[in-house]
């Protein structure tokens, strides 16, 4: 696989550090020529420099043979720049992008950037599900129409389906419990007699549009 | 923040900058009669003494327009045109992005002072422009 990050800080050192075990090959393009050399003395020659906003530069660091790209600067009009390059002129598969800014979320998803990653959101997301009673946890999304999506719930003490067993649940079409994991840590098959006691975690596989109808028959 | 005039003669451009004010001007001269508001950075001190003239005619409002709120705040789902025209190519390009993918409204035009972007947004609903190269739809509609 072929991977193009964009700019030399600690999360590209990682990056590169773990794509190099699995023997991907990966390309960083940085704007500070010290920047580069410093790399280039790390991992061997694999910086680009220059301005990855330059449709040139991407050229250069082969982004038309791409498979993923990883866009992490501190300016969201370059990451969103860059990304809209990469896609654009050189049709690369996979962006993933962060958005400094959660307002600008919307806008990365709407023009094709494949995953948006926003600190704020993951922080938010975090704490909600350290302390909220029913706060789920996206766990992954599928490229499917419509769209389906992984849920991870935590049942609180107060929940209707404290009890129940898992056959007299009724949830939204289209939706399943895939795994029950209890309080212990135990994972469970979510068999038909399996019973809900407070504090295990649910996965649950279910259509995005019915996410909240969800919640709320669990709460 | 005071929002921005949802009517749907509305025009907003963002920026001040040599095209934002000749957009302002050309609007101004003709007969059409158009709701214009123009946002300007806070940090933007030299405005013109012509704008300063016009601002009887047109809403001229301060904002610190690397904040997405500014955008995020408003309603431009009717506006006539939207018009991202400040000096700084990806802020225009951002901020163009922005307010389609939020109100999924047509006529936003983004100027743009690269060659480099032309196709950024094809397909996408965007109109891109040059400075030294007004899209014709655009000028037609102070003609």
């Amino acid at each position: 696989m072929y991977v193009i990050i964009i700019g030399v800080n600690n999360l590209t050192q990682k990056l590169v550090t773990s794509y190099s075990e699995y023997e991907h090959e990966v390309t960083v393009i940085e704007k500070d020529i010290e920047k580069c050399h410093y790399f280039d003395q790390l991992f061997g020659p694999i910086c680009q420099n220059g301005d990855a906003c330059d449709p040139e530069i991407q050229s250069l660091a082969g982004m038309d043979r791409a498979d993923i790209l990883i866009i992490a600067t501190k300016s969201d009009k370059d990451n969103f720049l860059i990304g809209m390059v990469a896609k654009s002129k050189y049709n690369v598969k996979k962006t993933i992008n962060l958005a400094n800014d959660s307002s600008y979320i919307k806008a990365f998803s709407y023009f094709g950037i494949n995953t948006v990653i926003n600190i704020e959101s993951m922080i938010l997301r975090s704490i909600e599900q350290e302390t909220s009673i029913l706060a789920p946890w996206a766990i992954t999304e599928l490229n499917t129409n419509p769209k389906k999506i992984i849920l991870g719930i935590r049942i609180d003490s107060y929940s209707k389906i404290i009890g129940k067993s898992i056959k007299d649940i009724i949830l939204p079409n289209h939706s399943s419990i895939i795994l029950l994991i209890r309080a212990n840590g135990i994972t469970d098959p979510p068999s038909e007699h399996k019973t809900i006691h407070s504090e295990d975690e649910l996965l649950i596989l279910t259509e995005e549009k019915n996410k909240n109808k969800m919640l709320e028959y669990l709460s | 923040m005071n929002k921005v005039s949802k009517s749907k003669n509305g025009i907003t451009i963002f920026g001040y900058s040599d095209i934002s004010n000749f957009i302002v001007e050309s609007f101004l001269k003709s007969s059409k009669n158009h709701d214009i508001t123009l946002i300007v950075d806070q940090k933007d001190k030299s405005i013109s003494s012509s704008l300063v003239r016009a601002s009887n005619q047109i809403t001229l409002k301060k904002e610190n327009l690397s904040d997405a709120l500014v955008i995020n705040e408003n309603d431009y789902k009717n506006n006539l045109l939207t018009i991202l025209a400040t000096n700084d190519t990806k802020f225009n390009i951002l901020s163009a992005a922005l307010i389609k993918s939020i109100f999924s409204t047509n006529n936003v035009y983004c100027c743009i002072n690269d060659v480099k972007y032309d196709e950024l947004f094809n397909g996408k609903g965007i109109e891109i422009f040059y400075p030294w190269n007004l899209p014709t739809k655009l000028k037609h509609l102070w003609k």
